[in-house]
């Protein structure tokens, strides 16, 4: 996730953002006030910003007048007139950082003003609807199997549970039945579902994924996934609110993080007072800390100027900073200016010690390393072990091939343990010879594990093709028997029109027009079977 | 795209994580076509030694529509010998048919049934009017209609 407020890192996406979002040093021009810029064109700007975002179009962004219904219908003529007031008109756009991506639109106002105050003045709600894609989330920890969608492999939004018991979301579910076969993804069970009437996973089910923890998708925090829209809407610094603006005369129509929040709107016109650049009073803060270049600090050690951005690298260098002695962490506590540290790191006590305390410390870090690499591994060999364990439990299977190299592997084992010499040695062999074995036993596991699997392969291809044909045998027969029934049927009518009412029946078939013969649904009769 | 890209993007880590015996992930450049090398784990005479490519290519919509898998010839690489697979690479299993396809089948799952599918195999044979079908499509392998007629393999 990008830092959110950091618009160096980020592409301009139009002449406005420039303003703010490109480093001014770039330019080599002197800034000079960026245009303003008529609300047409911020309207037009916003409405591509909206379109990499969705495909719909932009719902109309303007700031709520008397007239409440229109709000949420998406405009397609010029919104100029909407904008209100011609003096929020003459601003530039606030910087806001890209929308996350978990995002499924842009957020959209809340229909609902806020109940009347006690001025008597109903307001409204700054609060927005966030609409997040719940599969888009990065969950905290790991999901217990159970509760993910074997369709999109995250856990169940949404879940419902077909006849077979069964659990997919219901997106996931209904994007497979609505595709063709109308049978479970996982046992193909015939599932007959009328008008989308889907059942509801239990209630336990449900109440567990609920209380799955997500990354916020604005601030990274961890958050409870069913309080995550409550979150973003009231709480989350990153994520966008309406502006306090909006409840005054001014009626600001624009977005702003929460983190902004003051007590009024500041999307009014300001001037850098050092760079004289132009940009909107809630951009301020940001842009004289991390990008005005005319902006001068003086180093309170040394007296010298910089450019303010720049002062951290500074302090890195600044001659008459208080440092401590580099050799501080093995028990030197000698602190001085920068330009005389050097005197001091010559004659320092601690600076032989020092230099071997440096190769050690690397090597402890490689050592470090190295046993983290191993301990994985071994994490990852009882892991493979423990899952075949399960399924040799459950299944059986002829041994005699696993037990050679297991015996070999373990009279070698026997062999090493023999005291040796020395106990490092002894310690060193028998590791050796442990690695070989688990080496030996995880190959002839795998080797297992593959043969096994074939072998249910094989076995349940044969089964599924059986069904398959069985399936098309049945449909045959239904086929021909619903034929026979027609003809039957025909047959009938016929007797009954020869010995009954000959003339009238006759006359009503021959206007009819249809002297009906037994009729064939399809012509799949006469195809051959297909599995 | 997005369904598809997100359902890749997990198949994809766990790939990279831990992948069966004799499968080996080659690339997976994008979410739209992947290439993976599979092995016949046992002593079969037809592909003793033998590495296979197989492309995966994933439409939008995947995993609700099967991929498009063929096997792709290069250098080292041949197509293997089996009474259901064309001279060509395109693979006759239903399982890759939308008849046969399900959505909780993976990357890795369909790896290993065409594993197992070279295991079981005795023949050394192409499909019946190899030549003529390799000569004359230009279809997509899923737009062919095959009958899975053939249900000893
Ligand atoms: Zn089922
Ligand atoms: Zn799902
Ligand atoms: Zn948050
Ligand atoms: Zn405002
Ligand atoms: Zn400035
Ligand atoms: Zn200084
Ligand atoms: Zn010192």
């Amino acid at each position: 996730m990008p830092p959110p407020n950091t618009p160096v890192d980020i592409e301009p996406l139009s002449p406005i953002r420039s303003s703010r979002g490109s480093d001014p040093a770039s330019i080599p021009t002197p800034p000079s006030p960026a245009p303003s810029i008529t609300m047409s064109a911020q309207h037009r700007f916003r409405t591509t910003e909206w379109e990499r975002f969705s495909n719909e179009p932009m719902p109309a962004l303007v700031p709520i007048g008397d007239n409440h219904a229109d709000r949420s219908r998406p405009k397609s003529d010029d919104p100029v007139d909407e904008f209100g007031p011609t003096e929020t008109a003459q601003l530039k756009t606030p910087f806001l950082p890209p929308l996350p991506a978990a995002y499924t639109s842009e957020p959209v106002f809340n229909e609902r003003p806020r109940p009347i105050e006690s001025d008597g003045n109903s307001y409204y709600n700054l609060e927005l609807i966030h609409n997040i894609d719940f599969s888009a989330l990065t969950y905290i920890g790991t999901v217990d199997e159970n509760l993910i969608c074997s369709i999109c492999r995250t856990p169940f939004f949404n879940p419902v549970i077909t006849d077979c018991c069964h659990i997919f979301c219901h997106s996931c579910l209904h994007q497979a039945l609505k595709h063709g076969s109308s049978s479970c993804p996982i046992d193909r069970t015939i599932l007959e579902i009328v008008n989308e009437d889907y059942c509801k996973a239990p209630t336990v089910i449900r109440n567990q994924v609920d209380a799955l923890k997500a990354e916020c998708p604005a601030c990274s925090a961890a958050i409870e996934r069913s309080v995550l829209q409550i979150h973003l809407a009231q709480h989350c610094p990153e994520a966008r609110m309406a502006c306090p603006g909006k409840n005054t005369s001014k009626g600001c129509a624009f977005l702003m993080l929460r983190k902004h929040l003051g007590s009024e709107c500041m999307h009014y016109a300001e001037h850098c007072p050092d760079c004289n650049l132009e940009l909107m009073a809630i951009d301020m803060d940001h842009h004289r800390n991390e990008l005005c270049t005319k902006r001068i600090g003086t180093c309170q050690h040394c007296g010298a100027e910089y450019v303010e951005i720049h002062s951290e690298q500074h302090l890195l260098a600044c001659p008459d900073l208080e440092i401590s002695c580099k050799w501080s962490d093995i028990g030197c506590d000698f602190t001085t200016t920068r330009k005389t540290m050097v005197n001091h790191e010559k004659s320092c006590n601690l600076r032989f010690m020092g230099k071997k305390f440096e190769s050690m410390a690397k090597e402890s870090n490689e050592f470090r390393n190295e046993i983290a690499d191993l301990k994985n591994e071994r994490n990852n060999q009882e892991r493979r072990i423990k899952a075949l364990e399960g399924t040799f439990k459950s299944i059986r299977f002829p041994f005699d091939d696993i037990s050679d190299p297991t015996s070999d592997a373990f009279s070698g084992f026997r062999d090493n343990t023999d005291p040796s010499p020395t106990g490092f040695d002894h310690v060193m062999a028998l590791m050796d010879s442990q690695q070989r074995n688990i080496n030996k036993l995880s190959t002839s596991l795998r080797e297992l594990e593959a043969r096994y699997s074939t072998l249910l392969f094989n076995e349940t291809i044969q089964i599924r093709n059986d069904l398959a044909e069985l399936r098309s045998l049945q449909q045959t027969t239904s086929m021909h028997v619903r034929w026979l029934m027609q003809f039957r049927l025909q047959e009938n009518r016929r007797v009954r029109a020869g010995t009954g009412l000959g003339s009238n029946a006759g006359g009503s078939e021959g206007s009819d027009g249809s002297p009906m013969g037994p009729r064939r649904s399809s012509d799949s009769l006469h195809q051959p079977p297909r599995l | 795209m997005a369904f598809a890209t997100k359902r890749l993007g997990k198949e994809l880590t766990k790939l990279h994580g831990s992948l069966p015996p004799g499968i080996e992930l080659v690339s997976a450049e994008g979410f739209e076509e992947w290439l993976l090398d599979i092995k016949v784990l046992d002593a079969n005479p037809l592909y003793l030694n033998q590495t296979y490519r197989l492309k995966f290519k994933f439409s939008p919509s995947y995993p609700i529509e099967p991929p498009e898998v063929t096997f792709v010839n290069t250098k080292d690489r041949p197509i293997p010998m089996h009474p259901h697979i064309y001279s060509n690479g395109i693979i006759c299993l239903d399982l890759l048919g939308s008849q046969g396809w399900t959505p909780i089948q993976n990357v890795e799952s369909i790896c290993m049934s065409l594993q197992s599918m070279l295991t079981g195999n005795t023949k050394n044979e192409r499909p019946e009017g190899d030549q003529l079908f390799v000569a004359n499509n230009r279809r997509r392998p899923r737009d062919i209609d095959f009958y899975y007629h053939d249900n000893t393999v």
